[in-house]
């Protein structure tokens, strides 16, 4: 279980607006809120975000391609429907195992993540998962 | 000595029953070799004991399932004659009185909102079952992560990359030599740094790893030599690093793109995680028209549903039409299926599929069908009978308008080829189309053979020579042109044709270029004019 505050949840990370992450330090969460945007989400952003210090990023959806490079970047995606209730500096706990978030004393249900999934996002990615894989045979 | 009786034909056949094997019979009768028992029979016309195919148990258990010859016929890969036979002689006479499946899902009541969808035994998809299969789980719901190994791996020239991130993981061999496949082949629309040292890198790995499936470049393009030989079969989880692998879904099998760093995972762990999709059912019902290929097609769905439509879904295809598709049209479908955002896409098991293994593989296959009752996210369905051919216009393959519509329009290159088309039925209606007919003087016609057995077959044909003839250029057998190749790229506002999966602009030189997807038909019938031009009365 692990608890984030939001970063900026006003960060709209479309192709006009730019979000400054170098202001951003330590563990956060980002929450995305334009739907449209994780299309546009490539290889280097979610690198970026890394680098940020970002941990999780939450939206409404996510494609296959950014899904995939998340988590194979060590960053948890939640799909929350309700991104726009979500602001600046909230508090919010994310229990990837038993599939709950919570926000303003909301319980919500996302997606749980199995074992081996949440390996590999404490891991840090999937290279540094099969690192420990091969480390542990 | 007193001479044996000589047992009578029915004597003979009882003792069969009961004895099995000559050797049996001949020491229940004494004083007689089995030999002779053997002689016997032969006079008797009666075939020697052999233990069915196919067991009683089996034979019921799927008579109890499903009732239905045909069905449970295309479970073992028999006709639905065959298996009428099969049952009738374990004595299995009538329709069971409630098929099995139903049995299991009686709706018991109970508290339904609180577990929300429930799921039961059957009512599975066919990626629900492949993917159970391959994590080694009785069954998986949509949306549910699994722990997959997949049957088979497929890297073409960007196995450069997965090596240099296998190689540093410090391991010295890889998972399974056997299960990977390097053709050496570039796909058009891959971002891959082509560079000469990489070769050498493949093959000098490809030779300390021992990895048998290794197809060099005179061979041909990647998705057409796995499906070509054999690799994939019905029923199996395939991945490659290649956005296009989906076209495997054409033999049944599951398969979908992944990127560099997850096949050197692969590699060196032979797993990886996979997100079970939801389905997507479409039906394609009615007759292809004069003039109309699968590519049109595949292009009206990719309107239908827009480019977004099938996103991170499965699609499985069914319907008339689709059945009456061969392998080569349907792999123009599930190839494009990608463009639809699916993540596979499949043609069931059916008898086409059954009759292009014959002879192509030695190995044994078990495919998988969907249940009859399997729960489909969106189910589609089109009639084609009065399509008319179709382009896709840029730059987005969802922008599809009828041919008539842009016919006129101006073209500096028309490519055919990749692994929506390029395959030797392709190739024939290209020549068909063209008859002899010159390219137009002011249009580039380049073609690419899908594979070496292709080309080899159109020199036989004597399209090659056609081709050259009437003034084509016919490149080496390959999916589509690299980013090095000259010939096929394109300058500024220049307007191009191709039969691609992909139109974006950029993909083939400059980003003002104009690329437009078709199929094959309209490639041709446009190379002679050097405009657009609606294929249909050139069709015989």
């Amino acid at each position: 279980m692990c608890t984030y505050t939001v970063i900026s949840g006003i960060c709209r990370v479309a192709a006009d607006i730019v979000v400054d992450l170098s202001a951003i330090n330590g563990a956060g969460i980002l929450a995305v809120k334009n739907a449209d945007i994780d299309c546009r989400l490539g290889q280097k952003t979610v690198a970026d975000l890394k680098t940020a210090g970002i941990t999780c990023v939450i939206a409404s959806k996510f494609t296959r391609a950014v899904f995939r490079i998340m988590i194979n970047s060590g960053i948890a995606p939640v799909m929350y429907a309700e991104t726009d209730r979500i602001s600046d500096g909230d508090m919010i706990e994310i229990n990837l195992a038993e599939g709950r978030l919570t926000h303003n004393n909301a319980i919500a249900e996302i997606t749980p993540l199995p074992d081996f999934m949440r390996k590999i996002l404490s891991a840090g990615g999937l290279t540094a998962y099969t690192r420990q894989e091969i480390a542990a045979r | 000595m007193p001479r044996k009786k000589i047992p009578t034909k029915a004597e003979l056949i009882q003792l069969q029953k009961l004895y099995k094997t000559d050797e049996k019979i001949a020491e229940r009768l004494g004083n007689v070799t089995p030999q002779l028992v053997a002689y016997w029979r032969r006079k008797k016309n009666i075939p020697k004991h052999s233990y069915p195919k196919f067991s009683e148990i089996e034979i019921r258990e799927l008579w109890e399932r499903f009732g239905d010859d045909y069905r449970c016929g295309l479970e073992l890969g028999i006709s639905k004659a065959a298996f009428y036979n099969w049952r009738r002689r374990y004595g299995l006479k009538d329709k069971p009185a409630f098929l099995k499946l139903e049995q299991l899902e009686l709706d018991l009541g109970g508290p339904k909102k609180l577990i929300g969808k429930i799921y039961h035994y059957g009512r599975r998809t066919i990626a629900q079952k492949i993917f159970a299969e391959r994590a080694g789980m009785e069954k998986v719901e949509e949306g549910e992560f699994v722990e997959v190994e997949p049957d088979l791996v497929m890297s073409h020239l960007n196995a450069a990359d997965v090596i240099e991130r296998f190689q540093e993981f410090g391991l010295n061999y890889v998972w399974n030599p056997n299960r990977i496949v390097i053709p050496l082949d570039s796909c058009p629309g891959d971002n891959t740094n082509h560079d000469i040292g990489m070769q050498k890198a493949i093959r000098e790995f490809v030779k300390r790893q021992n990895i048998k499936h290794f197809y060099d470049f005179r061979e041909g393009g990647c998705h057409q030599i796995v499906v070509e030989r054999g690799h994939v079969l019905p029923g199996q989880l395939a991945l490659g690093t290649n956005a296009e692998t989906t076209a495997y879904g054409a033999i049944g099998a599951l398969s979908t793109g992944i990127d560099t760093t997850e096949m050197a995972s692969i590699w060196a762990l032979g797993k990886i995680w996979m997100k079970v999709p939801s389905t997507v059912k479409i039906m394609i019902n009615g007759k292809l028209p004069r003039g109309v290929f699968a590519m049109d097609v595949s292009l009206f769905i990719a309107k239908k549903l827009t480019t977004g439509g099938a996103a991170y879904r499965s699609i499985e295809f069914n319907g008339t039409a689709m059945t009456q598709m061969s392998i080569s049209e349907r792999m123009t479908l599930t190839g494009m299926a990608r463009s639809m955002g699916a993540k596979v896409a499949i043609c069931p098991f059916d008898t086409t599929t059954r009759r292009f293994f014959m002879g192509r593989t030695k190995m044994p296959f078990r495919p998988a069908l969907a249940d009859k009752d399997a729960v489909y996210d969106d189910t589609y369905e089109f009639n084609i009978d009065s399509l008319v051919p179709k382009i896709a216009c840029p730059s987005n393959v969802d922008n599809v308008r009828p041919v008539v519509e842009v016919e006129g329009t101006p073209l500096d290159k028309i490519i055919i080829g990749s692994t929506n088309s390029g395959r030797f039925d392709d190739l024939r209606l290209v020549a068909d189309i063209m008859k002899g007919n010159q390219v137009h003087p002011d249009v580039q016609l380049i073609i690419f053979p899908g594979s070496r057995s292709i080309y080899l077959e159109a020199l036989k044909k004597g399209l090659i020579r056609a081709f050259v003839e009437a003034g084509a250029v016919v490149m080496n057998p390959q999916s589509g042109p690299g980013p090095n190749d000259q010939q096929c790229l394109l300058g500024d506002g220049e307007h191009c044709l191709t039969t691609f999966g992909d139109n974006r602009s950029g993909v083939l030189g400059a980003a003002s270029a104009e690329i437009y997807l078709a199929s094959p038909a309209t490639a041709a019938a446009s190379a002679m004019s050097g405009v657009i031009t609606d294929p249909t009365r050139f069709v015989g």
